[in-house]
């Protein structure tokens, strides 16, 4: 392109040409001081940050767990099936006897109507249950091996119903589900860009490094793979996999689908700064210094350009989010006992459910702000690394 | 031009190509083949089948060989005899099952991609033209609530209401008192009655998209130097948003139609499924769930094919609108 | 004295940015004279174009022309350009009328989607009254006036299909097409190779001969200014700090910057078209001027203790001309 303006290149060539002189002495605080830019235009972004922050809550959710989930994710009360969400409450005025304070969230009263027989419940506000923080309740094992039972939130009485979103229609707490399907989904989107991205930058670095005719065969590859459209790939994919398949198995499976698919936007991306970087001066002098190739990739040019790798990395997740969400919810992903956000929304699917259970919904609302936030921070990050490219 | 059109043509031959290889993997991955699955069912009416018998039907269908043999086996049998293989589910040739729906999708899927366009344009348009204006704002928070929400979520929502509010949900394309009726106003009017829910439905992540892609083209445009030229040399500012940046905005927006249709296409499996379009969403789950691979496989080499229909034509619409690829100076 | 045509005076042009307002003209005085060549002179980044820009007021996005008049005088009244309405109509007419512009990158300057006999009839049709026919006649023989060949053919040629020198031919073509009387050119040449360069200045001198325009060239190039000029303007970090005739100047630069910049003239077919090598030091950002003169940091004869602290004052010799020097704050007209 002979009509970027020349800006950006006048910067970049100045500080190259101090790297030129010594490579490794130089190469440190010019990628230091561009980090420090990045970061304080990214700061000026205010959705980016906020999202920012949103992001690092997923990550304590993820890690958190068992802790943050009131009940174990097996947990399944018959007595209360397609109960609405109770309120948090923290003073009862409603009671005879003025106020009283404390923790608490009203019970369950049950309807059963008497031509179909189904059970309705409301919620009571004579019924007081009363909720603590950091209460006993089913043991788990946190990070895998320290053994605990205590739960950020909980009712007092383990007996006692506390269901803060509700429960689904086979009695499971909405709440619970919901946590553990945020490490589900979150991890698959997260392990997925990672592999997809292990696979671009291989292939991406090596295509933009070495150039020529190794660069033409990879690019066609590349070509090849993404004309094959994306989405029935996938739908294939995963419904070619054998259905009696554990868990686990099936969760790497269908991230490795994901990743497959995924793996040749990034490689493009990869390449594409190599290209422009091969023929820079800090470059040119780190080969001449005697570097072998694999040093000058991974510790010369990857570095410098790390900001646009994870702007692109952010902006990935959001779409790997998604396509889980669609292949679990089309009951081709993961499934039951395994809870993604797409596997809760399926309790949703049949109209005569949802119609009386909206709530069934809500985890479609974690879905949309966890896509939001990758987008935001993925925007903020690339705007930040390009500050000339608005 | 006739070269361009000619590098296009092989390009779309050796995209079939590899689409074709890896449908074919798709439908060999299940372990066992048409054959066991014959077997299996046989057995469950207490019918057995001889070894003979296992291997006169495996020879028939092209089963024996090895995986090359079997590849080049279906491949010929489709580009000569346009012979898809047979549903197990459906107990028919596959080609038949598609056949009788692929009008619906193609239909429902193109007056998609044209009302998306209809309304993304000029969003996007406006959008960039009076940046960081109100409604700048409100295209773009639209825009990303659009690409951040699944489709079926969008369809769940619709649901809700539809059913609290209506008491039920809309479904098929047509009302019952007109499906069987001839063409007339009264069906067209019924049909689009039918049609702006699952629009509004596959429609919403495309609309996003699109007002995002041309947005960002058109602001990338009018920074350019020929903009500030035209400027400089007294064209007036309507005539030089349409004639100048808008035009050249036109080109990435004409080359989506390659990466919208499969988007509408995978909507419909979605919006098929919840509000029972006789499209080929539907069946493909089906297919895929009961992992009825002839079926299935067949209908994501008719999508694929469909895709690269869609990008071959707008390939040619690049060509046509813009010099530079027409003159091949721009690949 | 030849006429006033174009009277800059007190322009300030900033650029909002997150960092605050970059001032990239700081109060410019410049005076262009009807049938003369005026030179812009100065380092990448010194405001040159926004100058020039800020003129026919096509000063993008987020910048904004903050003070100052723009006076012109080409018609019988003279009106400062600054203060007329968007619409008004005297705008539209100087804006490719009486005022023609070409910037430095020629094609990118080109709508690529259109011939450039399209957008030479779309200019000329808004300019005077021809019919379309009439226009296309006038199109070819202004493309065979700017020395492109076969006008006949290139007038249906798309601007990819030209090489640069051609597209900034095109350019003038388009500039001259309503006969202006100031033609303002932003490094016109920078973009292109030696001998093209020198066939682009060749064609200006000539077509400035034959229709008495006025241009106002600008340039970093100092070669160029000599073959050019009738009057110079030297610019540092938005402001014009020297301002003289061309024998003048090259005989007897005042200000310490003009005598660095002609100190690292390019040698000879070597740096040309490129950035000037030499001048010790780089332009500050104009978001950071240093206090003071803003040249004092890269300045030779620094005096400490006055040039860093207060603004120079404008210094007026003889014979008119000027430079923001405190060199010369007490003794007028003394030799350096
Ligand atoms: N779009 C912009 N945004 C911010 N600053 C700008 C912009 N355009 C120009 N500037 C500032 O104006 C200064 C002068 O630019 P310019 O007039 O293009 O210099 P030159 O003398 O090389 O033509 C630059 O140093 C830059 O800081
Ligand atoms: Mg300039």
């Amino acid at each position: 392109m002979t009509d970027h303006s020349d800006a950006p290149h006048a910067n970049s060539a100045s500080l190259d040409s101090t790297g030129a002189a010594d490579p490794e002495a130089d190469g440190k605080p010019a990628t230091a001081s561009q980090r420090q830019l990045v970061w304080w235009s990214f700061k000026k972004h205010r959705l980016a940050l906020v999202s920012a922050w949103l992001l690092i809550g997923l990550l304590v959710v993820v890690a958190f767990t068992e802790f943050l989930a009131p009940y174990d994710v097996r947990h399944r009360d018959s007595e209360y099936t397609t109960a609405p969400p109770q309120v948090l409450k923290i003073v009862d005025t409603d009671g005879g006897d003025g106020w009283r304070w404390g923790l608490h969230v009203d019970g369950y009263t049950s309807e059963q109507d008497e031509r179909s027989l189904r059970i309705t419940y409301e919620t009571n506000p004579d019924d007081r249950v009363e909720v603590g923080f950091f209460v006993k309740g089913e043991e788990y094992e946190l990070f895998g091996f320290i053994p605990w039972d205590r739960h950020l939130i909980g009712p007092k009485d383990p007996e006692d119903p506390m269901y803060l979103l509700g429960t689904t229609t086979d009695g499971k707490d909405l709440l619970t589900d919901l946590v553990y399907a945020t490490r589900v989904s979150t991890s698959v989107g997260i392990i997925g860009v990672a592999l997809a991205f292990l696979m671009g930058i291989v292939l991406g670095a090596i295509s933009g490094y070495f150039g020529g005719w190794i660069d033409n065969g990879i690019q066609r590859l590349i070509e090849l793979v993404m004309a094959v459209p994306a989405i029935p790939l996938w739908l294939g994919l995963a419904a070619a996999l054998p259905t009696d398949m554990g868990p686990v198995m099936r969760y790497f499976i269908i991230t490795t689908i994901l990743a497959v698919v995924a793996w040749t936007g990034l490689a493009r991306e990869v390449r594409g700064r190599f290209l422009a970087m091969r023929s820079e001066e800090f470059v040119t002098s780190a080969r001449l210094d005697g570097s072998g190739h694999g040093r000058v990739m991974f510790r010369h040019m990857l570095p410098s350009f790390s900001s646009h790798i994870i702007a692109a990395l952010s902006l990935s997740i959001p779409t790997m989010i998604l396509a889980e969400t669609a292949l679990s919810w089309l009951g081709l992903g993961l499934r039951p006992p395994a809870v993604s956000w797409g596997v809760q929304l399926q309790e949703a699917s049949k109209w005569s459910v949802l119609s009386g259970a909206p709530w069934l919904l809500i985890p479609g609302l974690a879905v949309v702000i966890a896509v939001l936030a990758f987008n935001f921070v993925g925007d903020g990050l690339r705007d930040a690394a390009d500050p000339y490219k608005h | 031009m006739f070269q361009y059109l000619g590098r296009r043509a092989i390009y779309m031959a050796a995209t079939l190509l590899a689409i074709s290889l890896v449908v074919f993997v798709i439908i060999s991955l299940p372990p066992g083949d048409f054959v066991t699955a014959l077997e299996a069912r046989y057995a469950v009416q207490g019918q057995r089948l001889t070894p003979e018998d296992v291997a006169e039907l495996r020879s028939r269908y092209g089963l024996d060989g090895n995986l090359l043999q079997q590849y080049l086996h279906w491949i010929t049998q489709i580009v000569l005899h346009g012979d898809l293989g047979m549903s197990f589910e459906h107990q028919k040739p596959v080609s038949e099952v598609i056949s009788s729906r692929l009008g619906a999708t193609l239909g429902v899927s193109i007056a998609t991609l044209l009302v998306t366009w209809a309304i993304a344009f000029p969003i996007g348009a406006y959008s960039a033209v009076k940046q960081h204006s109100i409604g700048d704002y409100a295209a773009t928070t639209i825009g990303f609530l659009g690409l951040a929400t699944p489709n079926f979520l969008i369809a769940l929502i619709f649901i809700y209401f539809s059913v609290n509010w209506f008491g039920s949900v809309p479904s098929g394309l047509c009302s019952p008192e007109w499906c069987d009726a001839s063409w007339n106003l009264g069906k067209v009017l019924d049909l689009l009655g039918h049609l702006w829910i699952p629009m509004i439905v596959i429609g919403t992540a495309g609309v996003a998209g699109l007002v995002r892609i041309i947005r960002n083209n058109l602001l990338d445009e009018l920074r350019r130097p020929y903009v500030t030229a035209a400027r400089a040399r007294g064209v007036p500012e309507g005539r030089l948003l349409r004639r100048y940046p808008l035009r050249v905005a036109l080109n990435p927006f004409v080359s989506t139609i390659g990466w919208v249709l499969p988007i509408l296409l995978v909507g419909d499996i979605v919006v098929g499924q919840i509000l029972g379009l006789p499209t080929l969403g539907p069946i493909l789950l089906g297919a895929l769930k009961g992992q009825d691979m002839y079926l299935a496989g067949s209908i994501i080499m008719v999508l694929s094919l469909v895709t690269v229909i869609g990008t071959l034509i707008s390939d040619l619409l690049l060509g046509w609108l813009d010099p530079r690829i027409r003159l091949g100076y721009l690949r | 004295m030849a006429q006033p045509l174009l009277e800059i005076s007190g322009l300030r042009t900033g650029f909002e940015t997150h960092d605050g307002t970059v001032p990239a003209v700081d109060g410019v005085d410049l005076t262009v004279h009807a049938g003369k060549t005026l030179c812009v002179v100065g380092e990448s980044g010194c405001g040159k174009s926004v100058t020039a820009r800020s003129i026919l007021r096509l000063v993008e996005e987020p910048g904004r022309i903050e003070a100052g008049t723009v006076t012109w005088h080409g018609d019988d009244e003279p009106f400062d350009v600054l203060s007329l309405d968007h619409d008004d109509e005297r705008l539209q007419k100087l804006r490719g009328g009486d005022i023609g512009m070409i910037f430095q990158e020629p094609a990118a300057s080109l709508l690529p989607l259109r011939s450039i006999g399209a957008q030479l009839i779309e200019t000329i049709r808004n300019h005077t009254d021809l019919d379309k026919k009439a226009a296309r006649e006038r199109a070819i023989d202004l493309l065979q006036l700017v020395g492109i060949p076969k006008p006949h053919e290139r007038v249906d040629a798309y601007p990819f299909q030209l090489s640069g020198g051609m597209c900034q031919r095109a350019m003038i073509a388009i500039a001259l097409c309503a006969d202006p009387s100031l033609l303002i050119a932003d490094e016109p040449t920078t973009a292109l190779d030696v001998t093209t360069q020198a066939r682009i200045l060749d064609l200006m001198r000539n077509l400035q001969e034959r229709h008495h325009m006025a241009v106002m060239f600008i340039t970093h190039d100092l070669g160029v200014v000599a073959e050019l000029a009738d009057e110079v303007a030297v610019m540092y970090l938005g402001r014009v700090v020297e301002r003289a005739g061309v024998e003048e100047l090259f005989a007897d630069p005042k200000h310490p910057y003009t005598r660095a910049l002609l100190e690292s003239v390019p040698v000879l077919g070597r740096d040309r078209g490129r950035d000037l090598p030499t001048v010790p030091g780089t332009v500050p950002n104009p978001l950071h001027r240093p206090k003071g003169c803003s040249f004092h940091p890269r300045c030779r004869d620094a005096i400490a203790g006055r040039c860093d602290i207060d603004e120079p004052p404008e210094v007026v010799f003889d014979d008119g001309r000027t430079a923001e020097c405190v060199l010369y704050d007490d003794r007028e007209g003394a030799q350096a």
